[in-house]
């Protein structure tokens, strides 16, 4: 590269790499290192021409339509790594909403085996998977930058789920239903700055639902109490949904490039 | 020259292949040498020219390596593999064939 080249181009040149490789979303260190390479390479030879470094950029056109032409390339790869990504999220909420159900209902003693779970488990399991799904399929529909049609394919497919546990357990729509809202209360309030306040609000949010959604059913009210603890166990899935769900982003962020 | 995008459609990969069929080239040396030989007729574009060596590549119609340069950084060469030999042949098959059917009919329709 010429040694009087003005160093303003250099920083230029060294912003447009670093957008089209971002861009480009390759899921693998090495090649985008290797991209990173072949172009500063480029701009090397392009550069020593009439117009230097300044020539070489406007000759390179726009880099997003760069990037774009590499995304296409790199696509299926991209898609690969997204849809593990989204399994990952999901089984790893769905594992940690059963968990939370088997510790909150599992019973010990009083009766001919020595443990149990609490009749209540099937239906809270069912409420805390749904809780967990739906925190996965709000989280990439309203990523950014916002797509309607990944938040119509998001919906569909909380639909379809609940549609099938419906038709497997006989309790899907319900739970369902009731995960949505839970999801939209715990949505409302993360909107909140201080996390204490965000949990404490959620609790709140919880709460109130679980206590007045079994009210107006017809089976009658429930004590405070257990609806305290079915919150509070509500509460730990959505939690630990959120925290899955920004480590397992963060990761694949790293993995194609863009953290 | 400024070409319809309907013609180019389909010859940049013709063209990449064609000179690398030749020798191993670099990226920007096919940006050149297409310049060159085309008497500054055809201007590839980097836009154009990086994405469809990468899906060359990605195919496995060609290999890449990095070579040492008196210039300065490494260059990533790429040059044809067999699957890639076989792809040049049939291409600059159907494009003789097309160009000779095209010129007769233009021809044909100047008598």
């Amino acid at each position: 590269m010429p040694e009087t080249e003005p160093s303003a181009d250099l920083a230029r040149v060294s912003r447009v790499i670093d957008e089209v490789v971002r861009g480009a979303r390759i899921p693998w260190r090495r090649g985008r290192e290797q991209l990173r390479a072949e172009l500063w390479s480029h701009f090397e030879e392009s550069g020593r021409e009439a117009g230097g470094l300044g020539g070489a950029l406007a000759r390179l056109g726009d880099p997003a339509a760069l990037a774009q032409g590499f995304r296409h390339v790199y696509r299926h790869d991209y898609r690969l790594l997204y849809l593990g990504k989204l399994a990952a999220s999901l089984i790893a909420s769905a594992l940690v909403a059963v968990g939370v159900q088997l510790a909150v209902n599992l019973r010990v003693g009083g009766g001919a085996a020595l443990w149990r779970l609490a009749p209540a488990f099937p239906k809270a399991t069912a409420v805390s998977v749904a809780v967990a799904l739906g925190a996965v399929g709000a989280w990439e529909a309203l990523r950014r930058p916002f797509s309607p049609r990944r938040g119509l394919l998001a919906a569909a497919l909380y639909l379809l789920a609940s549609l099938a546990v419906q038709v497997a357990f006989g309790r899907g729509v319900a739970a369902f239903t009731a995960g949505l809202v839970i999801v939209g209360l715990g949505y409302a309030t993360s909107r909140l700055q201080i996390r204490p306040a965000r949990l404490a609000a959620a609790y709140l949010a919880f709460s109130i639902f679980v206590y007045g959604a079994h009210r107006a059913a017809a089976a009658g009210a429930m004590p405070l109490l257990p609806a305290l603890a079915t919150s509070a166990a509500l509460l730990a899935v959505w939690a630990a949904s959120l925290a899955i769900l920004a480590r397992v982003d963060r990761a694949f962020r790293g993995l194609v490039g863009q953290s | 020259m400024d070409f319809d995008r309907e013609f180019l459609t389909g010859t940049v990969t013709t063209l990449i292949l064609a000179l690398l069929s030749e020798r191993p080239h670099y990226a920007y040396e096919i940006l050149r040498e297409a310049e060159r030989r085309s008497n500054r007729q055809f201007e590839l574009k980097e836009g154009t020219l990086y994405p469809s060596l990468h899906q060359m590549e990605r195919s496995g119609w060609l290999a890449s390596e990095w070579r040492e340069s008196d210039a300065g950084r490494p260059r990533k060469y790429y040059s044809l593999t067999a699957k890639g030999r076989r792809q040049a042949k049939s291409k600059r098959e159907q494009w003789e064939a097309i160009a000779a059917a095209m010129q007769a009919i233009l021809e044909g329709s100047h008598a």
